[in-house]
């Protein structure tokens, strides 16, 4: 979610570039991707390239909120104001 | 799930980090085919005027305009059509600036053979990416403009009777080298 927050609203990037961005392994960052699609929080597009299958991830609306909610509710821990307190998350809908 | 102190700085500097190389790594992967594109010319123009040396300046010409309206059809095609528009405006404009420059350095300087004015753009090309890569904090691209400085006064020095073939080939080589670098996360 942070690397794709850096990208402009909208900006698609391929799966295995992410991938290689937070090192994570093919099945791990597979998971947390399908995780995070059916929370509504990223879009996926399957397609091709040529004869090539190319698999493409863009943040949607709800993700940008959800990490930006997500960051606030950390840096409140940090300065006090939510410290210890129990992070529940945003309520959010995949529709 | 219970978050502490500890654990939320962590996150937030994990999260800043990846974001930092996300971007990083984006602004790379913009200016690849630029440095893929121009190492192809340097190829195939500096290969030319090694063949054709009293021709070089049209050769130069013709390959610049190439250059520039390749360059400003990637600006185009760029994702995120609107700003496009705004970065192939700037993008008309610093090509003018640079031909501007250049005639107005030539104008003072008066070169007396086409290597020197070959050696000179491609010493203001190599700081240009010096510069700004130091500017904008992108170290791939400042090691890109130190060896295109490097190498071009080595061959400047070294191998003046066939620098042409020398940046042709060493020179659009770093270029084409440097654009697959930039690709690479």
């Amino acid at each position: 979610m942070a690397a794709m927050k850096a990208l402009p609203g909208g900006e698609w990037i391929d799966f295995v570039r992410l991938r290689d961005i937070v090192s994570m392994t093919d099945g791990n960052f597979g998971a947390h991707v399908n995780t995070l699609a059916d929370a509504g929080l990223l879009h996926i597009d399957k397609g091709f390239v040529g004869k090539r299958p190319r698999t493409r991830i863009s943040l949607t609306p709800a993700g940008h909120i959800a990490f930006d909610f997500y960051l606030t509710e950390l840096q409140a821990i940090l300065t006090g104001f939510g410290n210890q307190k129990s992070f529940i998350g945003p309520k959010l809908t995949s529709s | 799930m219970k978050v502490d102190f500890e654990q939320a700085r962590a996150a937030l500097e994990s999260a800043a980090a990846t974001r930092h190389r996300s971007a990083q790594l984006r602004s790379y992967a913009l200016a690849s085919p630029y440095l893929l594109l121009w190492g192809a010319i340097w190829v195939l123009a500096f290969g030319l005027c090694q063949w054709q040396p009293e021709r070089s300046g049209l050769i130069w010409m013709v390959f610049d305009v190439i250059g520039v309206a390749l360059g400003l059809v990637i600006v185009l095609r760029r994702p995120g059509r609107r700003k496009s528009n705004v970065v192939g405006v700037r993008y008309v404009g610093i090509c003018a600036s640079l031909c501007l420059f250049f005639w107005a350095a030539f104008f003072i300087l008066r070169p007396v053979h086409s290597e020197q004015i070959a050696a000179f753009i491609s010493l203001t090309v190599a700081m240009i990416y010096l510069v700004g890569g130091l500017v904008l904090g992108k170290w791939r691209i400042v090691v890109t403009g130190a060896i295109l400085a490097f190498i071009m006064l080595f061959g400047y020095v070294f191998f003046q009777n066939h620098f042409f073939s020398w940046m042709s080939i060493v020179g659009g080589g770093v270029l084409l080298g440097a654009g697959f670098w930039l690709k690479r996360v």
